[in-house]
């Protein structure tokens, strides 16, 4: 559960992201907003960005913190 | 870490507008003339819009009647669009043609819709004979969602009161008079039936309307347009391509020309929302039109992709 709520950053980024990108697609035509291409549009994005942020930011910034600690070890410090 | 993403995603844009180069186009349309005189071949590179295309303009040294080279892009999923590589003929005809063009259609036999009277003029072709009994379903799946655009009389009667030289007119041409005089009577039927409010009244009669559209389509007539389009236009699908030249007076090969290709659609669904985006093309962003990368064809490219494959996708994801 805690994993999930883990990506709810990266699902609303996804969700900016596919209304951004839907919006675009539809060069301006309102009627297009009540296609399944729009809708398909707006989920394929979000999927794309949760996905990105969940596998690859996430344990990016995870370790990238785990290496800067290491190097912040007090036991390696010179007195 | 966030923050480099964000910045190779505005750095990406940024260089996907500089290839876009939208300024020369605003530059040549305060003096059409003056483009009008220079030939792509003497043309200085900067104001070129492509790398290809000086390449291009250089090899042939010169072709059409703007002294330059009909090109084809593929930009996928069944769409190609063609015109002149060059930068100059792209912003004469949008000095030509006006700030805004509004879709519209027609039935039409030979003569009766003149290019020239129109801002943009557009045909849908057949490859195939529509008459035949195999393609009878199909070409009145077209004929409904050709008939979801404005007819070129609603246009230009009040309230709309749109000239046709501000309309971009799409024509099903038709073989002779009667076949018009024939599809008139049908939409007369259907008008009166739906003043009725009889659905299947009005059912029966767009199917009149169309049978006679597809026994009545102009072949020849359809062929000869899809020649202008260009020598080496190959119409290898089962059709129907949709084709467009602006400003409708340059119909021919050397125009700007748009291309649709609607093969893979099977649905009335699938072909009222081509027809649609057909007519988003013609009235929304002009960098579709042109050759040479832009922002826009990138998005119509992914629009038809994703539209494609939507109902798999909606389907995949419940």
């Amino acid at each position: 559960m805690a994993n999930i709520l883990k990506l709810g950053p990266g699902a609303i980024i996804g969700l900016i992201v596919g209304v951004f990108l839907a919006e675009w697609i539809s060069f301006g035509d309102p009627a297009y907003r009540a296609s399944p291409g729009y809708l398909a549009a707006v989920l394929v994005a979000a999927l794309l960005v949760t996905a990105l942020y969940g596998f690859v930011l996430i344990p990016l910034v995870a370790r990238l913190r785990g290496a800067s600690a290491e190097e912040g070890d007090p036991g390696e410090t010179p007195d | 870490m966030l923050r480099g993403i964000f910045a190779a995603i505005v750095v990406a844009a940024l260089a996907g507008c500089a290839i876009n180069e939208p300024a020369p186009v605003e530059a040549v349309m305060v003096e059409p003339v003056e483009a009008e005189i220079i030939a792509p071949s003497d043309a200085p590179t900067g104001s070129v819009a492509g790398p290809d295309t000086t390449a291009e303009a250089a090899s042939a040294g010169g072709g059409g009647g703007w002294g330059g080279v009909a090109e084809e892009q593929d930009c996928g999923f069944g769409c190609r669009v063609r015109g002149m590589g060059g930068i100059f003929t792209a912003s004469r005809s949008t000095a030509e043609i006006g700030p805004r063009l509004w879709a519209s259609r027609a039935f039409a036999s030979r003569g009766t819709m003149a290019p020239a009277e129109f801002g943009g003029y557009g045909i849908i072709y057949f490859p195939g004979n529509t008459a035949s009994a195999s393609e009878a379903g199909r070409v009145a799946m077209f004929c409904e969602a050709f008939r979801t655009l404005p007819s070129v009389n609603e246009l230009e009667t009040p309230p709309e009161s749109i000239p046709r030289s501000q309309q971009f007119v799409t024509i099903w041409p038709l073989r002779g008079a009667d076949d018009v005089l024939e599809l008139r009577e049908a939409e007369a039927r259907e008008r009166e039936a739906l003043r009725r409010g009889d659905a299947a009244g009005a059912e029966m009669a767009e199917d009149a309307l169309c049978a006679v559209a597809a026994t009545g389509y102009d072949r020849n007539d359809a062929t000869r347009a899809a020649q202008d389009a260009g020598p080496d236009a190959a119409f290898s699908g089962r059709g129907p391509y949709l084709l467009a030249w602006a400003p409708g007076a340059e119909k021919g090969a050397d125009s700007k020309v748009l291309e649709l290709d609607l093969s893979q659609v099977n649905t009335s669904e699938e072909a009222k929302r081509d027809l649609r985006l057909w007519a988003t093309l013609i009235e929304g962003d002009r960098a579709v039109w042109g050759s040479g990368f832009s922002t826009a064809r990138l998005a119509f490219v992914f629009r038809r992709w994703i539209d494609g494959t939507a109902s798999s996708v909606l389907k995949l994801l419940g």
